[in-house]
C-alpha cells in the first residue's frame, strides 16, 4: 500500500452550511485544509458530494481515499468505497484517517493477514 | 519617407483554411511571436480585430518596416511580412475577483495567417512550444467567442508610432484594463471549530474519547471546547471504581466510528478466513 500523502491528518469532515456543502481534512493539530478534488487522478464532478450513488460522490470517495491512502489504492477501490461509506453519509460527518485505512485494510490486505494468523 | 503599406489578412486559400476553427481545435503555428515575448505571462488573447499585414526586415535589433522603393534594406535581404492584431491579454492574475485584460499588439507571422479573418471576439489559448526568438513555434487553441468590451484600436496607428515617432504620436495603450466580469467567489472554507457547530452531541462525545486514545489532544480539546460551549457538561474522568452506571465508563468504551459502515466481513465468514476480493476476484494475496 501506497504511503499516506498526508500523514498527519486526523480525521475528514463535511458539513454543510447554509446550503453549502464542504470537505476538509483535519490535522492532528485541529487545524483545517481543503481536500483536494483529485480531478487529475479521474474526473467524474467538479465538486465533492455525499448521501447518494452520483458522480460528486464518486469524487469524494476518491478524494479521500487518494488523500488516506495513495494513489493506487485509491483507484482500485474508490468505487467500492462510494458504495459503501460516501454514499451514506449524512448531512454532516466525520471519518478519522484511520477507519478509512482500517475499510481498506479489510478490504485488500485481511486474506492474507487471516492466513498468516491462522497458520 | 514614405510608410508601409498594410493589408488585411483574409482567410483566402493562400493564407489560411477558410473555415472558422472549432472550439478546442488546435493550431500550430511554426513562426509566431508574441508582445509581450514572455509566455508565462500570458494564457489567453482576446481579439479585437484582425490581423493587419506588413512588409517587414529585421533590423540591426528589431524588426523594421520596409518602405518599398526607398527601402535601404531590400537590397540586402528580401522582405518579410509581418502580422500584427489587437488583442486583449489575460493578465494571468486576477484582482479581487476580477478578470483583467490589457490591450496588446499581438505580433503574427505569416505561418499564423491560418488564423484567418473574422477574428474579432474570438479567444485563443496561446502556448508556446519551442523554441525562441523568431524560431519559436506557438501553438493557438481555440477556446471560445463573444464580444469584446471594447472597440478594435488602430494596429497600424500603433506600430507607425513605435517605427516612426518623429512623424506619428504615440498611442496609449500601457495602463488600460479591463474588467471583464466579476468571478463568483467561493465561500470561505470553514475552520475546523466551525465544521463542529454541525455535528451533533452524540458523535462529538465519541470523537473525544477516539481522539484521546489515540493521542490527539489538540482535537480532543477543540471537540471539548465546542461540547461546553453547548452547556454539555463533560467529565472524562475515569471514577475510581469505574462500572457502568456513571456514564463515565461509557465514555471512556465509546470508541468513535461513524455509525454508517463497518469494515466488511462477509456473513458467514470469520475474520481468520480468507476473503475474496470484490467483484468475485481474489483478493490481493490470496494465493498465498
Amino acid at each position: 500500500m501506497n504511503a499516506p500523502l498526508h500523514p498527519k491528518t486526523a480525521a475528514y469532515v463535511g458539513v454543510t452550511i447554509a446550503g453549502e456543502r464542504f470537505v476538509s481534512r483535519i490535522s492532528v493539530n485541529a487545524v483545517s485544509s481543503r481536500l483536494s478534488l483529485c480531478t487529475h487522478l479521474r474526473q467524474h464532478a467538479g465538486e465533492l458530494g455525499w448521501g447518494d450513488h452520483g458522480t460528486a460522490a464518486a469524487q469524494l470517495a476518491l478524494a479521500i481515499m487518494n488523500d488516506a491512502v495513495g494513489r493506487e489504492t485509491a483507484l482500485e477501490w474508490y468505487h467500492d468505497f462510494k458504495a459503501e461509506v460516501v454514499s451514506k453519509l449524512g448531512a454532516s460527518w466525520v471519518l478519522n484517517h484511520g477507519d478509512v485505512v482500517d475499510w481498506v485494510l479489510g478490504r485488500s490486505f485481511s486474506p492474507v493477514m487471516a492466513k498468516g494468523g491462522a497458520a | 519617407m514614405s510608410t508601409p503599406t498594410w493589408v488585411r489578412v483574409t482567410s483566402s486559400p493562400a493564407s489560411g483554411p477558410a473555415s472558422p476553427p472549432t472550439p478546442g481545435q488546435a493550431i500550430r503555428n511554426d513562426d509566431s511571436r508574441l508582445i509581450p515575448w514572455s509566455p508565462g505571462e500570458l494564457d489567453l488573447v482576446w481579439f479585437l480585430g484582425d490581423i493587419y499585414q506588413v512588409q517587414t526586415h529585421f533590423g540591426s535589433r528589431n524588426t523594421v518596416p520596409c518602405v518599398g522603393d526607398e527601402c535601404a534594406l531590400c537590397a540586402s535581404q528580401p522582405p518579410r511580412p509581418n502580422g500584427f492584431a489587437a488583442v486583449l491579454v489575460r493578465n494571468g492574475q486576477s484582482l479581487e475577483g476580477v478578470e483583467v485584460w490589457i490591450p496588446r499588439v499581438l505580433r503574427v507571422f505569416k505561418n499564423n495567417f491560418g488564423l484567418g479573418d473574422n477574428l474579432r471576439g474570438r479567444v485563443f489559448k496561446v502556448k508556446k512550444l519551442t523554441g525562441s526568438g523568431a524560431r519559436s513555434e506557438w501553438q493557438y487553441t481555440f477556446s471560445y467567442a463573444k464580444t469584446p468590451p471594447v472597440d478594435e484600436f488602430d494596429v497600424q496607428a500603433v506600430m507607425n508610432s513605435v517605427w516612426f515617432p518623429a512623424k506619428f504620436p504615440p498611442v496609449y495603450l500601457g495602463e488600460q484594463r479591463v474588467a471583464l466580469k466579476p468571478k463568483a467567489v467561493a465561500p470561505a472554507e470553514p475552520t475546523f471549530a466551525e465544521s463542529l457547530k454541525a455535528l451533533p452531541n452524540e458523535q462529538l462525545i465519541g470523537m473525544i474519547s477516539s481522539y484521546r486514545d489515540s493521542g490527539m489532544n489538540k482535537l480532543a480539546d477543540a471537540i471539548a471546547a465546542e461540547l461546553r460551549g453547548r452547556g454539555v457538561t463533560l467529565d472524562t474522568d475515569p471514577s475510581p471504581t469505574g462500572g457502568d452506571g456513571d456514564g463515565t465508563a461509557k465514555l471512556k468504551a465509546g470508541r468513535f466510528r461513524i455509525g454508517v459502515y463497518s469494515v466488511p466481513v462477509k456473513a458467514g465468514e470469520t475474520a481468520a478466513e480468507p476473503t475474496n476480493g470484490r467483484h468475485g476476484k481474489p483478493a490481493k494475496g490470496g494465493a498465498l
